[in-house]
């Protein structure tokens, strides 16, 4: 017997955690515990009358959804506190746009000068990124960053010149820092901070892919990838953007 | 589509007279195939020649015959264009030195037969590879042939050799079969370069053609030297087969290669003789139109722009044709037929592709050009600017990177390095018993270059196997495929330059994208991604899921251990699974399987 569903979803996933869509399943990121979940078969398209902000659309074959295994479902992710009560409509998240360009601005021709003071800077971001990554969850990076981005908006837009030459600076002094290879989070982590330090801002994203499962981790401004290549990222759907 | 066979016998066996003149009368009901060789012992026959294509070169007092298109070192592409004739002496130099002065005077696509002082024959294909060449058995009689199916057409074979289990083990676990034994009992490849005697021989083979030794030469040339070096050679093979067709498609994907083969035929070639073809599909890597429509425009040829097939049905591949070693489809999968019926339209029999270009020029995102420097020059100032270099390729720390030179110089070639990481699925009892197997199935020349750095024996292990000319699928009716890059002078220059002067700079192809700058679009030239096609072939993937369930999960690689059914049953359930194997490693085992039932006898499923 399906049960008797309400207009309005009864719950909704917790700030803590981001969802998307990808190749019919539904992928669940927890920033507190650093977690991904997926969600598959009827319940993708039985839980969108029951969660705010589920990112699939209402599909009547869900309405086949055996009750008390959406039931079940929901109390365990309730008790996960990856569900709450929607007092509210759900958070918005920030839009990103399409990748369609990738920066590649290590082929830039370099300056005469070694870059001392972007080395220097590069290194401190690095540190704070790798001290962060042990300590801290996710979701406190992601508030950091947040924040760190809402203090720049106040400042006047970067010039899209001046992005360039400090991935390029970046890009031509982080072998003398650390290893990219294998270690995205921390390399866009690093950017980001590193851009922020020169009053630039862009997208700290991590995206997700299926077939097999992965998790992948990129900055980006507007529709320009910063530190990897478009064709690369677009195989990911973003599930946190900040 | 150019094909041969030749029956070599001991004229001194009565029962093997006899199946050779059997086999003679089957030719002779065959106009379609003519007779280019006789002599004591052996005969040679040819189908589907073209003049200044595919032909065959008489060796002096019929002594022997070459099949397919030869080419003179040193010879400029126009003087290529005019038909080649094998001199006399030439053909004296030939038979003389075995063969050497063939490997060392000439190139191109080719298989030679030449005798011996005993009177046996002995089969040389060109180091390329380019056109197959295998050997059957048949009561002490020797069938050459490069084709199987023409030996169930033609010459009425039946039944067919085994399947060879644990060949088909080892092709699923290093991704290539590289001794001569292939994946059907009885029947091995003439390996390419090597002077291989036929029969009962009572010779060994005769490597002519050491890739080994070439790659160990490291010839350092100064940078600006080695690039115009480079292109010198592209362009000359290039044009020297583009002189042999009236018309070419080519395969226009957009990336750096096929621009670098467009950009090389352009100064000789009318653009009226070239069209371009260029394939795209919804996905992130899938569409890159733009780079290819730039490549286009400035050498004025034209474009064609099509979309793959997204309707592509796998059922299809039950109908491979039956080959010694099985090959795949994906590159070809929904886009086969199109290159059949463009090249038919535009009035082209071949059908040029930029294939080669990352194992020649190498683009591999590693720290190996340090490792490689560091071998061949010690440490020095040489060395920081190449560990640099390879920091940039590799996304490495500079410690990292010099930390990884000092460990490679410890590195052993070992060919079973990294094999089995793309199959899953295979049982762990299966991966290991086909991992004791490596040496059998190792080409020879990998066995024996110990002293090679890193960097090259990895190049030299992509460019020593020869890339697969003929289609399985579309048979006769695909348009005849060249691979200019893949030519002998190209690939000797590739292998006998170091991996740092490559990649100077610290970028993959760099001193191809340096040599070619002026040749091609710069934004092509600056490119740092690859296109793919990924979401096509998830797509195909899904939508013949439940064709893929019904051949595999009961199939002959399941029933041979070859396959966890387990685990493949839960890969193939369209659900999120912690077991998901990758979508091309599946598409490998549907091929596999696909060739395996064609030797069991199992019916075609409609």
């Amino acid at each position: 017997m399906t049960p008797n569903y309400e207009p309005t979803p009864p719950w909704r996933l917790a700030d803590h955690v981001r969802a998307c869509c990808v190749d019919g399943q539904v992928i669940l990121l927890d920033l507190q515990r650093g977690k991904y979940i997926g969600v598959g078969g009827q319940l993708v398209s039985a839980l969108p009358q029951l969660i705010d902000g589920w990112p699939t659309a209402v599909n009547p074959a869900g309405q086949d959804a055996n009750a008390s295994a959406l039931i079940e479902w929901v109390e365990n992710f309730r008790n996960q506190r990856m569900l709450i009560e929607a007092q509210g409509p759900a958070p918005k998240h920030p839009a990103l746009d399409e990748p369609v360009h990738s920066m590649n601005a290590d082929d830039d021709e370099p300056s005469s000068a070694f870059q001392w003071r972007q080395l220097l800077r590069l290194w401190q971001a690095a540190a704070i990124t790798a001290i962060s990554l042990r300590r801290r969850s996710l979701e406190e990076m992601a508030s950091a960053v947040a924040a760190a981005r809402a203090r720049q908006a106040q400042q006047a837009a970067p010039d899209a010149a001046a992005l360039r030459r400090a991935v390029a600076s970046y890009m031509r002094v982080r072998p003398f820092a650390f290893t990219a290879h294998d270690r995205c989070l921390h390399d866009s982590l690093t950017l980001t901070r590193f851009l922020a330090t020169q009053g630039l801002a862009a997208s700290w994203v991590i995206g997700v892919r299926t077939r097999p499962f992965g998790a992948h981790s990129w900055v980006q401004s507007g529709g320009v990838v910063l530190n990897d290549q478009h064709e690369n990222v677009r195989r990911y759907e973003p599930i946190l953007v900040v | 589509m150019f094909r041969f066979i030749g029956i070599h016998w001991n004229v001194a066996s009565p029962s093997q007279a006899a199946l050779a003149e059997q086999l003679r009368q089957a030719f002779s009901v065959r106009p379609d195939w003519q007779r280019v060789h006789q002599s004591t012992g052996l005969r040679v026959y040819t189908t589907g020649p073209s003049a200044g294509v595919n032909e065959a070169y008489a060796l002096p007092s019929g002594q022997g015959v070459i099949l397919g298109r030869l080419f003179r070192r040193g010879d400029s592409p126009l003087t290529s264009a005019s038909p080649f004739e094998l001199t006399e002496a030439e053909g004296r130099r030939i038979v003389h030195t075995d063969g050497r002065a063939l490997i060392e005077e000439f190139w191109g696509r080719y298989v030679a037969f030449l005798p011996s002082w005993t009177g046996a024959c002995r089969v040389l294909r060109d180091p390329t590879g380019a056109l197959p060449c295998y050997e059957l058995q048949l009561d002490g009689l020797s069938i050459l042939f490069c084709w199987l199916e023409d030996l169930v057409e033609v010459l009425k074979i039946a039944p067919l050799p085994g399947v060879n289990w644990v060949a088909v083990a080892a092709l699923l676990l290093f991704n290539r079969l590289g001794s001569q034994e292939t994946a059907l009992d009885g029947v091995q490849q003439i390996l390419p370069g090597i002077l291989t005697p036929t029969g009962q021989p009572e010779s060994s083979p005769l490597t002519l053609w050491d890739a080994t030794r070439i790659a160990g030469c490291a010839v350092e040339l100064e940078p600006e030297i080695a690039a115009k070096h480079l292109r010198d050679t592209v362009m000359t093979c290039a044009q020297s087969w583009a002189s042999c067709y009236e018309a070419i498609l080519l395969r226009l994907s957009g990336g750096v290669d096929s621009a670098i083969l467009l950009g090389s035929l352009c100064p000789a070639l009318p653009p009226s003789r070239i069209t371009c073809l260029n394939y795209h599909s919804p996905g992130s890597d899938s569409d890159e139109r733009s780079f290819a429509r730039l490549a286009a425009r400035r050498a004025g040829t034209a474009l064609i722009e099509r979309t793959r097939d997204a309707d592509f049905r796998l059922d299809e591949v039950l109908h491979v044709a039956r080959t010694p070693i099985p090959g795949g489809y994906v590159g070809r999968m929904g886009t086969g037929r199109m290159d059949a019926a463009t090249a038919v339209a535009h009035h082209a029999r071949a059908m040029f592709t930029g294939a080669g270009g990352d194992q020649l020029f190498f683009e591999l995102r590693c720290t190996w050009p340090a490792s490689d420097y560091l071998k061949l020059h010690g440490f020095g100032l040489g060395f920081l600017n190449a560990a640099l270099d390879s920091a940039r390729m590799g996304r490495v720390s500079l410690w990292q990177a010099i930390k990884s030179a000092f460990a490679d110089r410890r590195f052993t070639a070992r060919p079973v390095i990294a094999a089995g990481q793309h199959v899953t699925l295979m049982p762990a009892e299966a991966v290991h018993a086909a991992s004791l197997q490596h040496e059998r199935f190792t080409h020879p020349a990998l066995r024996g270059c110990a002293g090679l750095p890193i960097g090259k024996f990895h190049q030299l292990q992509e460019l020593i196997h020869p890339f697969e000319c003929f289609d399985p699928y579309l048979r006769e009716a695909a348009p005849e495929l060249v691979n200019p890059l893949l030519s002998q002078p190209v690939i000797e220059f590739c292998l006998a330059t170091p991996i740092h002067l490559l990649t100077h700079g610290g970028r993959g192809r760099a001193l191809a994208r340096r040599a070619f700058a002026n040749d091609i679009p710069r934004e092509i030239a600056m490119r740092r991604s690859k296109g793919g096609m990924e979401e096509h072939i998830t797509t195909i993937f899904q939508r013949n899921l439940a064709f893929v369930r019904d051949l595999l999960l009961d199939g002959n690689l399941v029933g041979h251990g070859l396959l966890d059914r387990k685990r493949l049953e839960a890969a193939l359930t369209g659900r999120p699974s912690a077991m998901d194997a990758h979508v091309m490693e599946i598409h490998t085992y549907v091929a596999l399987e696909a060739w395996t039932r064609r030797f069991t006898g199992q019916a075609i499923a409609p």
